[in-house]
């Protein structure tokens, strides 16, 4: 009775789901949908960033173009700082840090007439200093990871490329050189050209290094730095072109 | 009874030896193979095909981030199916209290098991699902909603008696 009637069940259930017609939706509809999911979470997480950020610069002098300033060559700033409109096709300005002898400013530079708004995501402060320019559409959702074992490492202490607004993590493990990850297929690109904007090396997901205490995931990040005191990156001026 | 054409790869893990080639395959393609199958999973559960469409639409766009991440991708977009189901069911509860007749209703007497099976709450229903359409064992269904074996038999022992009595 019971094979029976667990037959009746699974057939009844196999002839419903057969008569099922769908439109069939192709991958882009995933692919926007996951764009969207995470510009909201972007979204969500840049307006406390936001926020600490102008708190920050109430408390400190006025500077040129909003970046922050960066202290001398051995000290680290951990503010952030954020504005917003085009930055004009092939600017690369100087950093308010060129005061220090090895600093030098990178910036990642929309096409001419790209609407994508610039924002400044944040300082990095190293042994050589540079502030860092990057769209929000390229690697908006950056995050650092300290793996260097030691949690006063100075470079790190001032990492400010990220998405929850200026964190940096400690990494799973100690790493003994600097390099970058995509958290998933599709940010590979934008993995490829953050590596090529610090002129670190792109290595394959090891998920050993990322933290167990967050869910990066789900944070909207989708490319990791993981910094040691060998290899920190390079401070070259870089200009990329923007994800499209 | 008629022949059941299970599909394997829903109704049961992937043996070990073929894991390595599962985690190397792509979103997009893994999408391509799953995305039929798991509409129809997902159609069992929330009874009209753009919400089924929906549901699984949204369980790879949240998977999206992490692929690379997943060790066993079908067993994983299984899992975010049903949830992503729930979440359907979650949201249109929240936009009528009271169940409304289906779009197509007109086709309902076609099989009425289907329909009382329809009919369950979510927490049996996704558990008949299992088990009459994906042919999953009481520990896969398990994993796959994240409760306990045991829970799993009382739920398909409450399920089967509703049925009973509904079609008695």
């Amino acid at each position: 009775m019971n094979d029976h009637f667990d037959t009746l069940i699974t057939e009844s259930l196999h002839r419903e789901a057969s008569a099922l017609t769908g439109r069939g939706a192709g991958f882009g509809d995933v692919r926007r949908r996951a764009r969207r999911r995470q510009q909201r979470n972007v979204a969500a997480m840049a307006v406390p960033a936001v926020l600490g950020a102008a708190a920050l610069t109430m408390r400190q002098s006025p500077q040129p173009e909003g970046v922050q300033p960066v202290g001398g060559s051995t000290a680290s700033t951990t503010g952030v700082s954020s504005t917003s409109g085009n930055v004009p096709e092939s600017t690369s300005r100087p950093s308010p840090a060129t005061s220090g002898p090895t600093a030098s400013t990178i910036e990642m530079v929309t096409p001419s007439g790209d609407p994508t708004p610039t924002t400044v995501v944040g300082v990095i402060t190293t042994p050589s200093e540079f502030a860092t320019t990057i769209p929000d559409n390229v690697i908006g959702s950056v995050v650092c990871l300290n793996a260097s074992g030691d949690p006063t490492f100075a470079f790190v202490r001032g990492c400010q490329i990220s998405v929850g607004g200026g964190k940096w993590l400690t990494a799973g493990k100690v790493s003994t050189t600097s390099f970058v990850m995509a958290l998933n297929p599709v940010a590979k690109d934008r993995a490829d050209r953050v590596g090529a904007m610090l002129g670190l090396k792109v290595r394959t997901l090891d998920t050993s290094y990322l933290p167990d205490s967050i869910d990066l995931a789900n944070s909207g990040a989708d490319v990791v730095v993981v910094m040691s005191p060998a290899g920190t990156p390079s401070t070259t001026t870089t200009t990329i072109v923007p994800h499209p | 009874m008629s022949e059941m054409s299970i599909d394997p790869l829903l109704a049961a893990p992937p043996a070990a030896n073929t894991t390595e080639v599962w985690v190397a395959e792509g979103i997009e393609s893994t999408y391509e193979r799953l995305y039929p199958r798991l509409v129809r999973l997902a159609y069992l559960l929330v009874d009209t095909a753009e919400h089924a469409e929906e549901a699984v639409q949204d369980a790879f766009a949240r998977a999206y981030p992490k692929w690379n991440r997943i060790q066993n991708h079908d067993a994983y977009m299984r899992t975010a199916v049903v949830n992503a189901c729930r979440r359907v069911l979650r949201r249109r509860m929240l936009v009528r209290r009271t169940p409304q007749p289906r779009p197509d209703d007109a086709t309902l007497g076609a099989d009425h098991i289907a329909d009382v099976v329809r009919s369950l709450p979510m927490s049996l229903r996704q558990v008949v699902v299992l088990r009459y359409y994906l042919q999953l064992s009481d520990a896969e269904i398990a994993q796959t909603l994240n409760i306990a074996p045991g829970t799993v038999k009382s739920s398909l022992h409450r399920a089967r008696a509703r049925l009973r009595e509904e079609l008695s």
